[in-house]
């Protein structure tokens, strides 16, 4: 097979299950075998049934399902909550399936020597007759349990193999592993059928369900290498998070934008940029969220179109606290100025979250956005979830070529670094801190630009209040030293000025 | 004697294959052993009827199915493994498959 001398590269078919054909950098290799392992609960079933929905609804291509495991009619129910009408695509001859599901109460007993190929001229039949450029084999740890002569089902899985290569199908076959991290599939399966393995896992990670899919071999040509995540949603089937996979290939732009206070535009040297992603840190109720709202304010003031994910209020409590601050989000929204979207963090797992958050951004075409906190949804997943995540949002934004605002709440009220910070600050281009100032008895708010990217910016801390008409940055804070760590030390006037002097010229 | 009575059997095969014909051959000496008269063979080519394998769900070949009398079950291989079968039809291992009366044979 694989001494053939072969002067074209491999050609790969899209498979349109969405952030497949990123990590695989085209599709599944094309009139070729691929095997899909993982255990129990991996999702196998569905992608194998996926490769063949997906086209159907995106290429028209026929497909065909050989079932060992469950009865088509379970699958046909299992895939309507997937929105798939296999029936419908049965009557259009866009699917067919060859049933070799075991037939309860129907024993069967060997008595001689026997091959496969029933099984064979059922799947060319079925092939043929509505012209399938895709098959699905579910699953091939199946067959074995059905005979107890495993070595015929081995040869005749192999010669299955060159038949379905000889009919120039793509072909998807799942098979079982008992294990995450181990062999690659129960009865050796991956040595004899198939030149191309894909592992789906499903790993317990600190208390969370982590799935993931890895390409593990393509052979004679390219793929992303290592694990990727992926989630299994009700209306959409498979959507793998392509993360790193992602073309790094953000343009940047020199156009600016508001950020919602004059002031704040002064110490950024003239606003925010139009594509830059701006980290705002700071302790519990210190001014993130009214920043967050300064920022969508600003925006719709020059006719912008805003969308805000809120994860730590409610959106009674949201409207209220803005309606404070004389932002009135009803109005905006009443005008398709703003979308408002609260979700309890816990209410899904991390890769929904991204998802619905792509979704929301692709549907409402914001011009910025702004999500209120990202740290509320460090919680939800693993460490390593949410660095995967805060990466893959950061990315998602950039693509669309508008400004986002993220916040991140510190774990200490006076300063210190967060989780969000630390797998956030070097994929940001901005990031602004607000600190809690305690002066003289009294808790005051510091609000510094720490980082501008690719901008002048100012240096100073500078205090700011808030009233009914939001926040006012003043003036610096001149004989404090010590904010940033979250221990001011006070210094007299005297001093503030000698060490202020010691760096003029 | 009517329908009920007689033991129907389906053997499926795929082309003309030397293991289908050996199914057939050895078929007949069930068939003898169960009264020639009292069984039904009907032999289908899965290349001809890929459906009616498609309603049996049939993957080896060759596959005999006792269609009748029920419960239906399926014998897989050429049915060279004459001991599993005598067993399993209930044929004495000493029984010239010619002679006897089977009545007694519990088939399941």
């Amino acid at each position: 097979m694989s001494n053939e001398p072969t002067k074209t590269p491999v050609e790969k078919l899209c498979t349109g299950i969405e952030g497949f054909d990123l990590i695989s950098q085209g599709g599944l290799p094309k009139g070729r075998t691929t095997l899909i392992t993982g255990t129990a609960g991996s999702a196998k079933t569905v992608f194998a049934a996926q490769f063949l929905a997906e086209g159907i609804l995106k290429s028209s291509e026929p497909g065909v399902f050989v079932t060992f495991e469950e009865h088509p009619s379970e699958i046909r129910q299992n895939l309507l909550s997937l929105d798939w009408d296999i029936q419908a695509w049965e009557e259009q001859n866009l699917w067919r399936f060859v049933d070799a599901s075991p037939q309860p109460g129907h024993e069967a007993i060997e008595a001689g020597e026997f091959d496969l190929g029933a099984l064979l001229a059922r799947i060319e039949y079925a092939v043929r007759t509505i012209g399938a450029k895709r098959i699905s084999i579910d699953s091939l740890g199946a067959v074995f349990t059905m005979f107890n002569n495993a070595s015929v089902v081995r040869s005749e899985l192999r010669r299955l193999s060159a038949a379905l290569k000889s009919m120039g199908v793509t072909t998807v076959m799942t098979a079982e592993r008992t294990q995450e991290f181990g062999e690659i599939a129960r009865f050796g399966v991956e040595e004899f059928v198939a030149d191309n393995v894909i592992i789906l896992r499903n790993v317990l990670e600190g208390e969370k369900r982590r799935r993931t899919i890895e390409i593990l071999k393509f052979r004679g040509t390219t793929h992303q290498k290592g694990e990727y995540p992926f989630t299994v949603l009700p209306d959409l089937g498979i959507v793998i998070i392509p993360l790193l996979a992602i073309e790094l290939k953000q343009r940047s732009s020199d156009m600016r934008v508001v950020s919602g206070s004059p002031e704040m535009d002064r110490m950024c040297g003239g606003g925010f940029f139009r594509d830059s992603l701006i980290l705002v840190s700071g302790a519990t109720g210190c001014g993130k969220t009214l920043m967050t709202a300064e920022f969508i304010h600003g925006g719709a003031r020059q006719g912008e179109k805003c969308l805000l994910f809120a994860y730590e209020e409610s959106r009674e409590q949201l409207l209220r606290n803005a309606n404070g601050w004389g932002i009135d989000f009803v109005a905006l929204e009443r005008n398709n100025q703003l979308r408002v979207v609260c979700a309890y963090p816990e209410s899904a797992g991390l890769e929904d979250h991204l998802i619905s958050i792509k979704r929301e951004i692709d549907s409402f075409k914001p011009d910025r956005v702004a999500v209120d906190s990202v740290s509320a949804l460090e919680r939800v997943g693993s460490n390593r979830g949410f660095r995967e995540f805060m990466i893959s949002l950061a990315s998602f934004v950039k693509h669309r070529e508008i400004p986002g605002l993220f916040t991140a709440t510190t774990a200490t009220l006076m300063g210190g670094p967060s989780v969000t910070e630390s797998h956030f600050s070097s994929i940001t281009d901005t990031i602004i801190l607000l600190r809690y100032v305690e002066m003289l008895g009294e808790m005051r708010r510091g609000v510094t630009v720490l980082k501008m990217r690719g901008s002048k910016h100012e240096k100073d801390i500078r205090e700011f209040t808030i009233d009914h008409q939001g926040m006012h940055i003043g003036k610096p804070f001149r004989n404090i030293v010590g904010i940033l760590t979250g221990k001011p030390v006070y210094l007299n006037t005297e001093n503030a000025d000698r060490i202020a002097g010691m760096f003029n010229d | 004697m009517n329908d009920a009575e007689l033991y129907q059997f389906r053997l499926y095969i795929v082309g003309d294959t030397p293991s289908g014909q050996k199914a057939r051959d050895n078929f007949k000496k069930i068939q003898e052993y169960l009264h020639p008269d009292e069984v039904r063979l009907e032999v289908v080519d899965v290349l001809e009827h890929p459906e009616r394998a498609e309603m049996d769900r049939i993957i080896a070949v060759p596959t005999l199915v006792r269609v009748a009398p029920s419960p239906a079950f399926k014998i897989i291989g050429d049915l060279s493994d004459s001991a599993h079968l005598r067993h399993f039809f209930a044929i004495p291992d000493n029984s010239p498959t010619t002679s006897g009366n089977p009545k007694h044979a519990d088939i399941r």
